[in-house]
Order: C-alpha cells, then sequence, then structure tokens
C-alpha cells in the first residue's frame, strides 16, 4: 500500500465536532472517526505516500505524529473496510504500533488524544430500534418492508460494536445473526 | 362508529374477502394511516389510542393500512385477525387482545412513516430549556428514567421516540407513560396524573445520555465525543438504514449543541439527583 486510497463509494460522509461519521451504505455500518482517523481518511487519495500522511497529520495536529501513527490509523480504517485494497494488519501489529508511539510520546493525556479512534456500529434494523412491537409497516407501499424483518435473534440485540471482541454483526442478507468478530474481523479500533 | 365499547361490537364469521364496514384514518407527524374494519362498532374504541398528536383525517388517504376483521360469532369472546398489507400480525385473538396489539404497532407505523421528522428510540424531557434525551431499546428503563425526571420538575416529551426535525430540535410525542410495574404489568399513565406537563415546542437538544440500567451501578458517566454521541443515537433510530442521509445531517446539527454521556445507572431516583448536579454543572 506505497500509496493507500481510502474508499470513497457507497459512503456517507458527516462532520460533527472534530469527529467524521462515515456511513457504510454497503454494509449498513456507521463508523465514527476522530480526528487523527478522519485526516488520514480525508488524506489517503491515491497520491500520497505514507511519508507525505505524516507531513499531513504533523501540520495539522502535532510533530510528534510519526509512521507508527499514520500505520495504526491505515490499519483502523482497513479493518473498518473504509480502505480500498487495504493491507489489513493484524491486531498484534496495530498493539505494537501504538505500543511504540506511546511510549515515544509518554502517557500525555493530550498526546494519546491523537491515538487514531474508529468507533463502529451496525446500522440497525428497524424492529430492533422499537420497544415492544417488533413489526414495523410490512406493506409493500411503504418502502420500508425489507426494514421491518424480525431481524437478528435475540442474542444480537446489543449491536455497538464498542467492544471488539463481543461485537456481533448481523448479516444484512439473512435473519441470522453470526459472531463476526474473529482474528481477521474486528471492526472497532479502539483496542 | 355508533358504540365505542368493543364487545359490544355487531359480530360476523370471518371469510376470505375482506368487506370494509368502517374506516378511520388519521396523520401524525406526516404519517398516514388508515385502519378497515369489516364491522361497525369496533374503531370507536381506538380513538382515544391513536398516537400523541394524531389528527383525524377525513379522506381515505394511508401509506400504511391496517385490515381488521373479526373471526368469532362469540357473543361473550369476541376474536380478530389484525393484518397489515399482506402481513397478519394477530390471527384470531381475542378483540381486546387484538386492539392492543394495533394500538401499539400504529405507533411503530408512525415512527416509520414520519415524514420531515425522525424518531429516535429514546426518553426526552425538556429541563431549564434544552432537551435531554436518553437514547435506548426496549427494557433499558427509559420511562422509569423518564418519569422520575417529570417528577423532579423536567417537562415531558416522550417516553418512547425522541421526534427530531430537520434542525435537530426535538418534538413533543407525550403519549401517557407506560409505567411497569415490578410484574411487568404496564400501566398508561397520563403525565398530568404524575405531577407534570407535557411540552408542546420544539425545543433544541442540550444533552444525550446513554445510560444502562445496573441494579447498585455506581454513576460514573464519561463523555462522548460528537461522533460518538451521533453513533448511540444511530443505533436507536428507527429508520436508521433507509434514511442514513438525513440521520447523520440531523445528528449532525444535534451534536452543534449537545453534550453526550454514556454510562451505568442505577436506580432511578439516585440517578435523577446525580444527573441534574451534572446538569446544573453544566457538563
Amino acid at each position: 500500500m506505497a500509496y493507500p486510497r481510502a474508499r470513497t463509494t457507497d459512503l456517507l460522509l458527516q462532520s460533527t465536532g472534530d469527529d467524521l461519521i462515515v456511513f457504510d451504505q454497503q454494509r449498513q455500518l456507521a463508523h465514527t472517526l476522530n480526528r487523527t482517523a478522519a485526516l488520514i481518511f480525508k488524506h489517503a487519495d491515491g497520491t500520497r505516500a505514507v511519508a507525505d500522511l505524516v507531513a499531513v497529520l504533523q501540520a495539522e495536529l502535532n510533530e510528534v505524529a510519526d509512521e507508527d501513527l499514520v500505520r495504526m490509523a491505515l490499519g483502523r480504517l482497513g479493518r473498518a473496510d473504509l480502505m480500498e485494497h487495504a493491507e489489513t494488519p493484524s491486531m498484534d501489529a496495530l498493539r505494537a504500533s501504538r505500543r511504540r508511539f506511546v511510549r515515544k510520546v509518554g502517557m500525555v493525556g493530550a498526546l494519546t488524544l491523537l491515538l487514531p479512534m474508529v468507533e463502529t456500529i451496525v446500522a440497525p434494523r428497524t424492529a430492533l430500534a422499537q420497544s415492544g412491537d417488533p413489526t414495523c409497516a410490512s406493506d409493500s407501499d411503504s418502502g420500508c418492508e425489507s426494514q421491518c424483518l424480525t431481524g437478528c435473534n435475540s442474542d444480537s440485540q446489543s449491536l455497538s460494536a464498542t467492544q471488539c471482541d463481543q461485537f456481533c454483526f448481523c448479516n444484512s442478507n439473512s435473519n441470522s445473526a453470526s459472531n463476526f468478530c474473529g482474528s481477521d474481523s474486528v471492526f472497532c479500533a479502539s483496542a | 362508529m355508533p358504540s365505542s365499547n368493543p364487545a359490544d361490537a355487531p359480530l360476523k364469521m370471518h371469510t376470505d374477502a375482506f368487506v370494509e364496514a368502517d374506516a378511520l384514518y388519521f396523520s401524525c407527524y406526516g404519517a398516514q394511516v388508515g385502519i378497515l374494519a369489516d364491522a361497525v362498532g369496533v374503531l370507536p374504541a381506538l380513538l382515544d389510542r391513536l398516537p400523541p398528536h394524531a389528527t383525524i383525517s377525513d379522506a381515505p388517504v394511508s401509506s400504511c393500512t391496517y385490515q381488521l376483521r373479526l373471526t368469532e360469532a362469540t357473543p361473550d369472546s369476541p376474536h380478530c385477525t389484525l393484518s397489515l398489507g399482506n402481513t397478519t400480525l394477530v390471527d384470531n385473538v381475542p378483540l381486546t387482545e387484538g386492539l392492543n396489539r394495533l394500538v401499539s404497532s400504529l405507533q411503530v407505523a408512525v415512527s416509520c412513516h414520519a415524514q420531515n421528522y425522525l424518531f429516535v428510540h429514546a426518553g426526552a424531557v425538556v429541563w431549564k430549556g434544552t432537551a435531554l434525551l436518553l437514547p435506548g431499546l426496549s427494557h433499558a428503563g427509559k420511562t422509569t428514567l423518564v418519569k422520575a425526571l417529570v417528577e423532579a420538575g423536567a417537562t415531558y416529551y416522550s417516553d418512547e421516540f425522541a421526534v427530531l426535525d430537520d434542525n435537530g430540535r426535538v418534538h413533543p410525542y407525550a403519549r401517557p407513560l407506560a409505567v411497569r410495574d415490578e410484574a411487568g404489568q404496564v400501566t398508561h399513565q397520563p403525565v398530568e396524573t404524575l405531577g407534570g406537563v407535557a411540552g408542546t415546542k420544539p425545543v433544541p437538544v442540550g444533552w444525550m445520555l446513554a445510560l444502562q440500567y445496573e441494579r447498585g451501578a455506581v454513576w460514573e458517566p464519561t463523555p462522548l465525543s460528537a461522533g460518538q454521541g451521533a453513533l448511540r443515537l444511530l443505533e436507536n433510530t428507527v429508520m436508521a438504514r433507509t434514511r442514513s442521509e438525513d440521520a447523520l445531517r440531523i445528528f449532525g446539527r444535534v451534536m452543534e449543541t449537545a453534550q453526550a454521556w454514556q454510562g451505568k445507572r442505577g436506580e432511578a431516583t439516585q440517578t435523577v439527583a446525580a444527573l441534574l448536579h451534572l446538569l446544573e454543572a453544566g457538563g
């Protein structure tokens, strides 16, 4: 990935505060990217090498930004399926980058805020956002028919992916829920 | 619609062909809903059970139409089948149960079909001019907390849906609070019976608190970034998938003014005291 390129298709973007919300219409996932992750996402356009992205972070955030920080961000974005042709680093590799960066900057609060964060949730089916009644209007005129399935089983009511190891992905093409967390499918990247 | 008592409804046997004998149409936040019945005398019982802010409509226009048909000619125990489009919601159940199911489903239908408003599954109250949203799924304890906040002086907006407009302001959806007792029985209590008042005007959101009830939990909420706050709202949004673009835009506006927090909470009365302290301190 000499010139990393972020995905641009089937995504909705919304800036809010320092964060960027990215809604993946293909996978029905919503991500929030903190400032570091958002800067890399915006500037990884296939024309900039990692060194160039380091320079972006140094200019926009802090001079302590380095290649480890950029690779961490690229890794988080790749795991969230927000990069084209992503090299998906292992969690061990990400942790190693994180350790090196933290060691470099020390555990100074403000500087650890530079660490890239990508938090992901599955956009709920309509039924999952209801109380007491799993039925949305299922008439064919409504346009929300596909949203009104009973959806995931009762084990998957909690769809927040704040805990990587408990991430449960509700397959949009079926009514079954499968535990999606594995060694190479960790979406949230706050570890 | 001469009678409001379902038990008095003229009964008829179920036949395959639905023959409309009575109809009720209403609109609510832009959602247009119709209810057709194959007997007269049933629908009046629904008039005071429609979603809050519903307006009865004379025009037979709806984006979502229910069919209620009586299915059993037992005078002591009228039964019914309720369907929506091609989907049967309940089949041959006691009429009272069928009507309860319909009332519940009407709220869902409104939340799905609302036009120009986004429904988020959240309790909502107003405290000193700004709205406090408490997003959460079923049984998250929203009503309990909303009730305690109202009893502490907050203005009631909803125990079920935060209705957001395009500017990120919350509108009232002041249905009677669905208060669950220890046995799990739900009673519907108008806010006035709690000594509270319902809001009438749209209000900007000042606070978004994603709280999860846990017995004995210590109150230690942590602040969320604007993006994280938006995600907490999105994961409780009724039409998150089909209206994702609206949701992102609206939540972006909400988070321009709102502080977002999350954490565990214990009992409602203790939580309210701590929560109001947080609000008074400005976060």
